[in-house]
């Protein structure tokens, strides 16, 4: 079936969802599969929340050890006649359920299991040690304010997280800072961003200010501005802070006229978060498009939770900028796509806000 | 500046001049006519008449121009952030009147700070500078230019700093009649180190906005006094009001005002124009003044003001026996006079005597400091601690006023002189201003456009002398005028050397600005060894730290100096900030700071503290730290809790943190949290672990654990410390007493006998035996009435006293 990605569609069933506690999801195959014949399918699924800490809460002398507790059959509404599920771990594990199981160091291999009948499942539960930080943004705000002046100004707001095992007892300073690894592991100490590669004007800063301890360099080689962010102090499980990121983009890479009528403007932008592997558990995307923008449509690869329209308000506005706020939730590297918005800007609206 | 700005008009005529010059030679060898005469000086000299006017204009717009460039450094060097302590809490308070008005404002009882008293900000602050930037912002953005309000608060003292210079322009030209002495003095206002220092961008506070307030108040009122004008009178006023809402400081021209009053009465010109505009501005300006919540009826019964209303009693008796002269006898009229005055000196001597004995008109303790100077050493610690309140050495003298310090008797002798009403005004508040000055540090800002003004006067008289000397020189060479004998060499180095001393106090002040004023104090910047510039951010780490993982009803107990800071970033509940208004409750978190752990704790958990912050600055040579403000929070607190005191914190006869140190000091709270720890790290490779880099010693108390309180946080240079009270542990400090019955008669909860975990013995909480026990006595009555604490001791230090003194 080559290697292309089909979009699974949500089924809304009832009695399964009551019977199994479970969501079907519909995949459409893009051609028909003949009677006695294979077909490899690979599926994704992604997880959040899955892994929690235990002890939930650690001194910063200890290490931090996750518990996962998860299904080894292959789950789905038909009978399976063979499958196998292999758990990879950072370490050997402290605890796993021995039932069919065979550990090899950190891998632990459930199975094979053969002719489960349609939604067979078991429990297990692993307790492994995981001493990374579970950087999780609690929310994500970003801001897109396009000037047919040649910049595109972007701007971030997160809400970060450190979801690991909850720091107890005293902070000390002696034994933990930012460049000694063995006290405080779970601690977040940095986040490398990838920002589009013509950015420029990069900040970060947070309520309070600018914060300094941040770099970014031009990277051709992965084609982007590789960006390294230290929160203004090292996030200790539990902890939370915030901060802005912004940078400008030349509008000559993002925003596209149509030839054939050149009042018609299409904007590209990346529908995903600058960090990989971090998961956004709300995110919104402000586009806000110049004052006499009319007959806007958007294009998004993917579901959104919620759009909404408004006005924004910047220098020498009077009518408004249109605006149009994208709600997505549990955003994750899935979502690092392209979407559009398409609208119609005349070109003599330009020279207004100069002229006043 | 003027000068040689009129003098180089443009190339050509420079050319001309030369030529002019040399034919004067040829022409003087003739013995006729001389340079001076040169038709195409004559030329020269209407053509800079006609264009003077724009000239001078052009030049003042160039220096308000000057005044605010040379103080945004600290944007450039930094970023656009709010400054120090004070100007945090009126950018908190302008955020909140931006965003719930002027009734909002008015109304707005501040339960984040002074926990658990709160504090009624609309009553207690002089919103002048809060209601201009407010009043900015909204204006703005009526006009669709969204600025953000915290630029309006950063750029907000600069740009009056040109205003400043321009009202310093127009009051100098009043005084004088002169513009170029006006330039000369609005070029100094401008760039004066001194008051630089409370107006560069991100310096908001009151100061920024009120100096402007100052001088446009005096110019307006030299301006009624001038020509007796009722429009000049209250344009006096209102700018008077204005000041009244900005600034304590106000008292300054409510004193100064009547005051030449009295000294044109006795140099015997007192006349109608003086009675007019004093009357008008006397009346508008106290009725005014009592418009401002926080001044109320101070304005009417605080001692600060009586001299106002003495001279204006004073004035009207005056004008009404002038009257009767006119219809009385010579003799009669002298008599008369004699029993008024008589009557009526020792009838406000009495009256002001009555009111101040039997306490119905007081001072604040920070007027009586400037009356007495050794005041607030002897009976207000808090006064005394805060740095600005330090007498001034002649050292910052210097580098506050620079030259102004010599152009300034200058000014003096040119007044006095050629007296007239002004320049009488300008040498009255010149010299008062000089010993407030000499008083207080942070009055060297009041001082300042004083000086200013007075140089100004004094260098344009100066080079005024000297070029009429040379002209006089170069008109004729064999009859001396007797008027200007100075010889002309003589007048050439000295323009000379004004020239030089003029541009070298402009390059002082520039670097004054830029290196000394323009630290935001809130970030710290140093080299290291490569030479990099390096940013010291422990403040808002700690702060933001606050802010974000503590809970938002978190309260926190820091010294005062922080808690401004702590409400602004962290927004968080602090027990005592700047606005230093109840003793008696910084007296009390003193005290925990200067006791033991045991009983730091119980004061701390009387006042629901979560987290306790101190500032430490032994591991990264930070001077202005906790530790070495400490002596401070023991006289305060000693002041009202009289267990604590200083003579127990000195060891061998001294402050110190080492070994040698007393007990008391190195078990005390203070010592405890900041040195937690502190002896496992080595901060100087040759010195021995626990190496105090401020004190340069080794500290005293080594390998200590904290029972009461754990370390929460602590920044990336051990800056900011921040300690967590820790709640009490299940049956804490149940012990067992085996032998005998210890029952102490009210301190002790005893169980009863028999009960099931434990048959055989009595058992009572661990409370510390009496014997030992001091006599702590905080009780939530004190902090509630603050009875401890005399009325004067509840000093202003831009807030002011509210809980009155409850009388059992």
């Amino acid at each position: 079936m080559g290697n292309k990605d089909i979009v699974p569609v949500r089924i809304q069933d009832n009695s399964v969802q009551a019977q199994y506690n479970a969501t079907i999801y519909k995949v459409d195959l893009t051609h028909y599969v003949e009677s006695n014949q294979e077909e490899q399918l690979i599926i994704t699924e992604t997880y959040f929340n899955r892994m929690s800490a235990l002890p939930k809460k650690i001194t910063i002398f200890e290490d931090q050890n996750v518990e996962i507790y998860d299904n080894p059959h292959f789950f789905s509404p038909y009978p399976t006649e063979k499958s196998q599920t292999t758990y990879k771990l950072a370490s050997s594990p402290i605890f796993y359920t021995e039932e069919d199981a065979t550990a090899k160091g950190g891998n632990i291999e459930y199975g094979p299991y053969r002719n489960d009948g349609a939604f067979t499942r078991s429990k297990i539960r692993l307790h492994f040690e995981n001493t990374r930080p579970f950087p999780v943004f609690k929310n994500v705000t970003r801001v897109i304010e396009v000037s047919h002046w040649g910049n595109i100004a972007i701007e971030d707001f997160y809400k970060l997280a450190n979801e690991g095992a909850e720091l107890t007892g005293e902070y000390n300073k002696v034994d933990f800072n930012k460049y000694t690894q063995h006290t405080g592991k779970n601690s977040l100490k940095n986040l490398k961003a990838k920002l589009p590669y013509n950015s420029w004007g990069v900040y970060y800063k947070d309520e309070v200010g600018n914060i300094s301890t941040s770099r970014a360099f031009r990277d051709s080689a992965s084609n982007s501005v590789d960006m390294t962010i230290e929160p203004r102090f090292a996030l200790l499980g539990g902890w939370k802070s915030n901060f802005y990121i912004g940078y400008n983009l030349p509008a000559k890479y993002t925003l596209f006229v149509e030839k054939a009528d050149p009042t018609n403007y299409y904007l590209r932008q990346n529908s995903g978060l600058i960090f990989k592997g971090i998961m956004a558990e709300e995110f919104t995307i402000k586009v806000i498009l110049p004052e006499g923008a009319t007959e806007i449509n958007y294009q998004f690869p993917f579901p959104l939770n919620e759009v909404s329209e408004e006005k924004s308000f910047s220098y020498f506005d009077f009518e408004g900028r249109p605006t149009f706020v994208f709600k997505i939730k549990n955003v994750v590297d899935y979502h690092d796509q392209t979407f559009t918005v398409n609208y119609k800007f005349s070109q003599n609206s330009i020279i207004r806000e100069p002229l006043m | 500046l003027f000068f040689f700005f009129f003098k180089q008009k443009t190339a050509y005529e420079m050319l001309r001049s030369l030529v002019g010059s040399e034919m004067c030679i040829r022409d003087s060898n003739e013995g006729e006519a001389s340079v001076l005469d040169s038709p195409f000086v004559q030329t020269l000299n209407s053509n800079a008449q006609k264009w003077a006017p724009a000239l001078r204009m052009t030049i003042l717009l160039m220096i308000s121009i000057l005044a605010v460039v040379v103080r945004v450094f600290s944007v450039i060097r930094f970023e656009s952030i709010i400054h120090e302590f004070d100007p945090w809490f009126n950018y908190r308070t302008t955020q909140y009147l931006a965003k719930e008005g002027v009734y909002g404002l008015w109304n707005w009882y501040d339960s984040e700070s002074w926990y658990p008293l709160g504090r009624s900000v609309g009553g207690t602050v002089y919103p002048g500078l809060m209601v201009t930037s407010a009043s900015v912002y909204w204006v703005l953005h009526q006009l669709s230019i969204p600025v953000d309000i915290r630029n309006v608060c950063v750029f907000l003292a600069p740009v009056f700093a040109a205003f400043t210079s321009i009202a310093a322009y127009l009051m100098t030209n009043v005084i004088t009649k002169r513009p170029e002495a006006g330039l000369f003095s609005a070029l100094f206002v401008a760039i004066v180190p001194s008051y630089m220092s409370r107006s560069v961008a991100g310096s908001y506070d009151n100061e920024g906005v009120s100096i402007f307030a100052l001088v446009f108040t005096f110019y307006m009122y030299l301006k009624a006094a001038d020509t007796g004008s009722l429009l000049w009178s209250c344009g006096a006023s209102l700018a008077f009001f204005y000041m009244v809402s900005a600034w304590g400081g106000y008292a300054f021209i409510i004193n100064i005002i009547p005051i030449y009053i009295v000294a044109v009465f006795l140099s015997g010109n007192i006349n109608n124009r003086l009675y007019v505009s004093y009357t008008v501005f006397y009346v508008l300006g106290t009725i005014y003044a009592m418009q401002i919540p926080f001044v109320g009826f101070q304005a009417i019964h605080s001692s600060e003001h009586m001299a106002s209303h003495g001279v204006f009693i004073f004035l009207q008796v005056y004008m009404f026996i002038n009257w009767i002269k006119q219809y009385i006898t010579k003799s009669a009229f002298k008599a008369l006079t004699r029993l008024v005055i008589f009557t009526f000196v020792s009838l406000l001597v009495l009256g002001f005597l009555y009111l101040t004995f039997t306490g119905k008109t007081k001072w604040s303790g920070r007027s009586l400091t400037l009356l007495d100077p050794t005041y607030a050493k002897k009976f207000i610690p808090i006064i005394a601690s805060v740095s600005e309140h330090q007498a001034t050495t002649w050292s910052s003298f210097f580098f506050d006023l620079h030259y102004l310090v010599m152009f300034t008797p200058i000014g003096l002798y040119y007044c006095l002189k050629k007296p007239s009403e002004g320049k009488l005004f300008a040498a009255i508040y010149t010299v008062l201003m000089v010993y407030f000055a000499s008083v207080m540090v942070r009055l060297l800002l009041v001082l300042a456009p004083a000086v200013s003004i007075m140089s100004g006067m004094g260098v344009s008289y100066l080079i005024r002398f000297l070029i009429k000397n040379l002209k006089n020189a170069l008109k004729s060479s064999k009859k001396q005028s007797s008027k200007y004998n100075v010889p002309s060499e003589f007048s050439v180095v000295g323009i000379l050397l004004i020239s030089y001393l003029v541009c070298t106090y402009t390059f002082h002040a520039n670097i004054a600005g830029a290196e000394s004023y323009s630290h935001p104090s809130v970030i710290l910047a140093t080299r290291d060894q490569q030479g990099n510039r390096l940013i010291i951010d422990d403040f808002r780490e700690a702060y933001y730290w606050l802010r974000q993982n503590t809970k938002p009803e978190a309260k926190i107990m820091s010294w005062w100096d922080y808690g401004y800071q702590i409400t602004g970033f962290s927004n968080r509940t602090v027990l005592v900030d700047n606005n230093t208004w109840n003793n008696s409750h910084i007296a009390t978190v003193g005290t925990a700071m200067a006791s033991s752990e045991e009983d730091a704790y119980e004061i701390a958990e009387k006042l629901d503290v979560d987290y306790v912050l101190v500032i430490f600055g032994g591991y990264s040579y930070y001077s202005g730290d906790d530790i070495n403000k400490f002596l401070w929070m023991v006289r305060i607190g000693g002041g009202v809790f009289p267990h604590i005191k200083e003579e127990d914190f000195y060891g061998s006869g001294q402050y110190r943190v080492d070994g040698q140190a007393s007990q008391t000091m190195l078990n005390c709270l203070m010592y405890k949290l900041s040195y937690y720890r502190f002896d496992e790290v080595k901060t100087d490779y040759w010195k021995p672990a626990g190496y105090d880099t401020v004190r340069q010693t080794e500290i005293g108390n080594k390998g200590y654990k904290l029972r009461r309180f754990e370390e929460a946080f602590t920044s990336e240079r051990w800056i900011v410390r921040i300690f967590k009270v820790k709640p009490r542990e299940n049956r804490d400090g149940l012990y067992i007493r085996s032998k005998g019955v210890i029952n102490y008669p009210s301190d002790t909860a005893t169980f009863k006998e028999g009960s099931s975990l434990f048959t055989n013995h009595k058992y009572s909480t661990k409370v510390v035996p009496p014997k030992k026990r001091k006599t702590i006595t905080v009780s939530t009555c004190l902090l509630y009435t603050s009875d401890a604490a005399d009325d004067l001791l509840c000093v202003d230090l831009g807030g002011r006293r509210i809980i009155k003194k409850k009388k059992y």
